[in-house]
């Protein structure tokens, strides 16, 4: 495979001697040198133009001499340059923001407009829009943002995973700087990993996927960290109500070198802490989360990054008898992720672009009772692990060979070692007969491996094509799975502001989750496709149309989509990982390993989305509209028949408004509407037939989902208080979620009616008005 | 040892925080039949006819059909209508023969309910070799004594489910069982104290083997005791609806992966219509 590669990079390069004068270099921003991806460089002379990759290096192929050249990108002001010479000429291009003001949005990192092929299903996001947002008990929320985008809708209330088109939690890829985080989430989904301080940019995409990507289903979140600014020292602290988070970077040495590094830590703990000093039971909660990159420049042409992500989530409840300290019951609870990436990128020439990633990701899950007791001299452990461990290289090619041509070619291999549910119990009661075993300690080693290549073709001025094939294999159990899918993305510009569009994508995906409460819960467990259980696998075609307004302030997108999903998995009717088996307990529950207890099938999802984005000026925002079907057809389940996805929400509204009243204070508002999600309720009973004439009733809940929850809708409120200071800028931001503290559903239950009688449903509703604080400083 | 399930606390915490309850009426579902009849070969077929109630009545009262017809079939030649016999029950005009592997159908038709339909097979009688019984002076005492049983069961070369239980027809009560063999069995407590087991011939398949276990029984007048042990060859349905009601009186809808659907083998309706085979070992213990 390597040998291949480096062949057809050989060839590319000798393809390389024969082209015209080339402008290249990198574009970068003026103020932090962050490298900007996606600005367009663009030849009036010519009529021609390019864009700039992931890291910010452009190729511009020129005809004649005496060229003029504009360089623009939203959110910065765009320049224009004379070239006069005609010879090869590396041009490193700095572009400024419109604003200075450091909390005014800057909206989108791409200036590839939504009638760009590039665009066709994608979603962008800067951190500047992410933290414009209201905040939710003080944090600004990624992963929150992105549910406000058609198309993606969150899960439960206050959760911070999503769905996409339909689709699963576990069918989105998300990558932190290239590297897989399977755990999203802090405090069981109310927070997400991500830190905003220390991202870049946050691009999703939800069909018509470029070949580079793979390995799931219905989405790919790729969150970009920041690479630390270049040109001078700055420093960020937030303090919240429940989180303090600080941000270091700047550069080192010469500014050849730049570091960034970001924490986050709850104080739950200690405010817990305080409140329990004499309780014989104390509980304590809290999570913390570390970014940290240094970007180290050995030349314009090699450039060598180092990124890691640490954090971790930790629960106690500890239980000691003031009466015999020897006696207690304690649990803890901790899952967290490990992700880092070491990447070289080299420009071979001016049009090959190269990179080399070695990546690791961990993600673990633990739980450990611990119990003792000296009145009846026994004691009792039990401890339950998953865990899943990730090594991987790729190699990724950027290839400029014309203004026309952009191709993108690489591999990667990943080594997966899965420890599913790893269960085991030390038992002494009595002060006799121990017990010592452990369930299910078996590793499943797999290795997952693609190829890819796509081409984003300009075929002429109207027509433009990306164009590709990703073909993936998982090896595991001495079984080897292989897929080949194609991709294909079409952009038919009708004006210069309107484009029709369609993709279609087929995905292969080789792990599983199975998730007890559907919500994503850290109990959730990756499981990998085995011999007994086939990957996933998709296909689904979009058709769109794109509009761009007002010199592009305003876009207007209209698409449909068509998904077909197969092999997936979920628990069986009942069954969970800890399930509390009537006979047994837990333990034998495990023991009996996931794949017994796991049923396949099938879901489509189709629908429409809309979305109208306003992207510039003293007011911003979008109004976002999704229609959605999304069906299962499991084995086993409801009768065979196909039933409503858990997620399943027909209709889904989103508004989003940020302004900016004066230089120094800035409101923004969200308004979220989503049809009621369905449920299985038992609403009925008959008669059971018992053994010795005893009566008794079964609940009739043969039929899945059979009930739908009210509707959903909430509006979250902000307002920044912006000042300029000697040593920076000072910001207050008040948020209240729910403003209008609308009890929206969480979960439905058959109750006693408080009026007594009759049973009647209980809606229960998590989150009401909360009203939240932070402070940020940014010293610069 | 209960295992206490943590996330229960993480929820619970983070519920009782926040949580408010509003109560919603709950919609009025269209009621469906339900038959019910678990059949011994060798006796008279009972088939219990009711209909769904709204799971809002808290009484068990459910309403019994009394106008309903119901056609009994042997391998699919009728033979005959069943007669009712009050309380919701319909009867056979005879006992049944014990001719293993005849399959029996049942049509219900009752006024604003589509025809309710099922079909089983009777399964062979299990085949019983020698037995023991001794008294276990270690565990019990007189006035509760405890019995070691043994039972051999040939089990043929066919997928078979058994269902066991020990009846004390003196005090009229089901006996508790702790049993002894790794079967893969499950138990079901039918009341205080009395318990059902079921399992497969997953691991016995084809063999021979001793089902050990012992029996408890109360014994405050120091008389013999008549104990039954029976054990039934069942059909795979009936073996499926005793794992799933269990099941579901165990489960909970938050913790497990949704609510646990009873199995169900009547068409156009629910309920159970189960046949079984058993063979019988009467001892008299004190």
């Amino acid at each position: 495979m390597t040998k291949a590669i480096v062949i057809l990079a050989f060839s590319l390069l000798v393809l390389d001697q024969a082209s015209a004068q080339q402008l290249s270099g990198y574009v970068s921003d003026a103020q932090s040198g962050e490298r900007l991806a996606g600005a367009g460089i663009y030849s009036l002379s010519d009529h021609s133009g390019t864009g700039s990759n992931a890291y910010g290096y452009y190729n511009l192929k020129l005809k004649n001499s005496g060229q003029l050249i504009v360089v623009s990108m939203l959110g910065y002001k765009p320049d224009t340059l004379h070239l006069k010479n005609s010879r090869d000429t590396i041009l490193n291009l700095k572009l400024f923001a419109k604003s200075s003001n450091l909390a005014e949005v800057t909206i989108s990192s791409n200036s590839a407009g939504n009638t760009d092929v590039s665009r066709i299903n994608k979603a962008t996001l800067t951190s500047a829009e992410i933290k414009a947002l209201p905040r939710f008990a003080g944090e600004v929320d990624v992963v929150k943002a992105l549910q406000l985008l058609p198309g993606v809708r969150a899960g439960k209330e206050g959760s911070s995973d999503f769905q996409v088109r339909g689709g699963g939690p576990d069918q989105n890829l998300i990558l932190l700087d290239g590297v897989q985080v399977y755990n999203s989430a802090h405090s069981l989904g109310l927070f997400s990993v991500f830190n905003a301080d220390a991202i870049k940019n946050v691009e999703l995409s939800k069909g018509g996927f470029p070949s580079r990507y793979g390995g799931r289903l219905s989405s790919v979140l790729d969150i970009k960290l920041k690479d630390g600014n270049s040109d001078h020292f700055r420093y960020d602290m937030s303090v919240g109500l429940i989180s303090s988070k600080l941000m270091l970077e700047g550069p080192l040495k010469n500014k050849n070198t730049t570091f960034m590094i970001g924490a986050r830590r709850t104080y739950l703990d200690i405010i817990g802490a305080l409140a329990q000093t004499s309780a014989e039971e104390k509980t304590n909660y809290n999570f913390y989360d570390l970014n940290a990159k240094i970007t180290h420049r050995f030349s314009e042409k090699d450039r060598l990054y180092f990124s890691i992500y640490s954090g971790k989530d930790a629960l106690s409840e500890r239980y000691e008898s003031n009466i015999n300290k020897e006696e207690k019951d304690n649990h803890f609870l901790n899952w967290g992720n490990i992700t880092s990436a070491l990447r070289y990128n080299h420009l071979f020439n001016k049009s090959l672009f190269g990179n080399l990633t070695l990546t690791y990701t961990d993600y673990s899950f633990k739980f450990i009772n611990d119990y003792k007791s000296p009145d009846t001299r026994s004691s009792y452990k039990l401890s339950y692990l998953s865990k899943i461990g990730d090594g991987g290289l790729k190699m990724d090619f950027d290839y400029m060979p014309s203004n026309n041509h952009f191709i993108r070619f690489g591999a990667n291999m990943t080594r997966h070692d899965f420890r599913p549910n790893v269960t085991s119990v030390k038992n002494i009661e009595n002060n006799q007969g121990l017990t010592d075993t452990t369930y299910n300690n078996n590793n499943i080693k797999a290795v997952g491996y693609f190829l890819y290549a796509e081409d984003e073709i300009k075929l002429n001025d109207r027509l433009q094509m990306n164009a590709g094939l990703h073909f993936s294999g998982f090896n595991v159990q001495q079984k080897n799975y292989l897929s080949l899918q194609p991709r294909l993305s079409l952009n038919w510009m009708l004006t210069n502001t309107d484009a029709l569009r369609a993709s279609y994508a087929q995905m292969s995906q080789y792990i599983h989750l199975l998730s007890t409460t559907g919500s994503g819960s850290p109990a959730d467990i990756w499981v990998p496709s085995t011999k007994k259980t086939a990957p996933q696998s998709s296909w689904q075609s979009t058709i769109g149309f794109a509009k761009t307004l007002k010199a592009g302030r305003y876009e207007l997108n209209l698409d449909g989509f068509y998904k077909q999903m197969n092999h997936m998995i979920e628990y069986s009717q009942g069954a969970s990982f800890l399930n509390d088996d009537p006979e047994s307990g837990l333990i034998d529950e495990s023991s009996s390993g996931w794949e017994n207890n796991i049923s396949t099938g099938k879901g489509t999802a189709y629908g429409a989305e809309f979305l109208f984005r306003k992207k510039e000026g003293k007011t911003s925002g979008w109004l976002g509209y999704t229609l959605c079907w999304s069906n299962r057809d499991f084995k086993g389940i409801n009768n065979n028949k196909v039933y409503p996805y858990t997620y399943d929400s027909r209709h889904n509204l989103t508004f989003v408004v940020n302004h900016n009243l004066s230089k120094g204070i800035r409101l923004s508002g969200t308004w979220i509407f989503n049809s009621g999600l369905p449920v299985t309720i038992p609403l009925s009973q008959y008669k059971y037939y018992g053994e010795s004439g005893t009566l008794s009733s079964i609940e009739h809940v043969n039929v899945r989902n059979n009930y739908r929850m009210r509707s959903y809708n909430r509006l979250d409120l902000g307002i920044s208080f912006i000042k300029k200071k000697k040593m920076g800028e000072r910001s207050w931001n008040i948020s209240v979620y729910n403003a209008y503290n609308r009890k929206n559903p969480y979960f439905i239950q058959i109750g006693q009616s408080s009026s007594g009688g009759k049973a009647s449903l209980h809606q229960y509703s998590l989150l009401p008005i909360l009203p939240s604080f932070s402070y940020s400083y940014s010293f610069r | 040892m209960k295992v206490r399930i943590p996330l229960f606390l993480v929820l619970a915490i983070t519920l009782n925080a926040c949580e408010t309850v509003t109560e919603i009426e709950l919609p009025v579902e269209k009621p469906q039949l339900v038959v019910n009849s678990i059949f011994n070969a060798d006796s008279i077929l009972t088939v219990n006819v009711t209909k769904t109630q709204s799971i809002a009545k808290n009484d068990l009262e459910f309403e019994n059909i009394e106008n309903a017809a119901i056609e009994l079939y042997k391998n699919k030649v009728s033979i005959g209508q069943l007669i009712y016999a009050g309380n919701g029950n319909y009867v056979s005009q005879g006992k049944l023969p014990n001719e293993p592997y005849a399959e029996y159908s049942l049509k219900v038709k009752a006024a604003g309910f589509e025809t309710a339909e099922a079909n089983d097979i009777l399964p062979q009688k299990p085949v019983l070799g020698t037995s023991g019984a001794r008294l276990d002076s270690e565990k019990g005492n007189k006035f509760q004594p405890v019995y070691n049983i043994s039972v051999q069961l040939i089990d043929n070369a066919e997928t078979n489910f058994y269902e066991l239980t020990v009846f004390d027809r003196t005090s009229n009560r089901l006996l508790f069982i702790d049993f002894k063999n790794n079967l893969n069995a499950f138990e079901r407590a039918v009341s205080s104290g009395s318990t059902v087991y079921f399992f497969d011939d997953r691991t016995l398949n084809g063999k021979s083997i001793n089902l050990d276990f012992d029996i408890y029984f109360d014994n405050n007048d120091g008389k013999p005791h008549d104990i039954v042990f029976k054990l039934s060859n069942i059909s795979k349905g009936y073996f499926d609806y005793q794992y799933s009601v269990l099941r579901q009186f165990n489960s909970d809808p938050i913790l497990n992966n949704e609510h646990f659907a009873v199995a169900n083998n009547i068409k156009n309706g629910l309920g159970i219509f189960a046949l079984y085979n058993a063979s019988t070992i009467n001892w008299q213990l004190e």
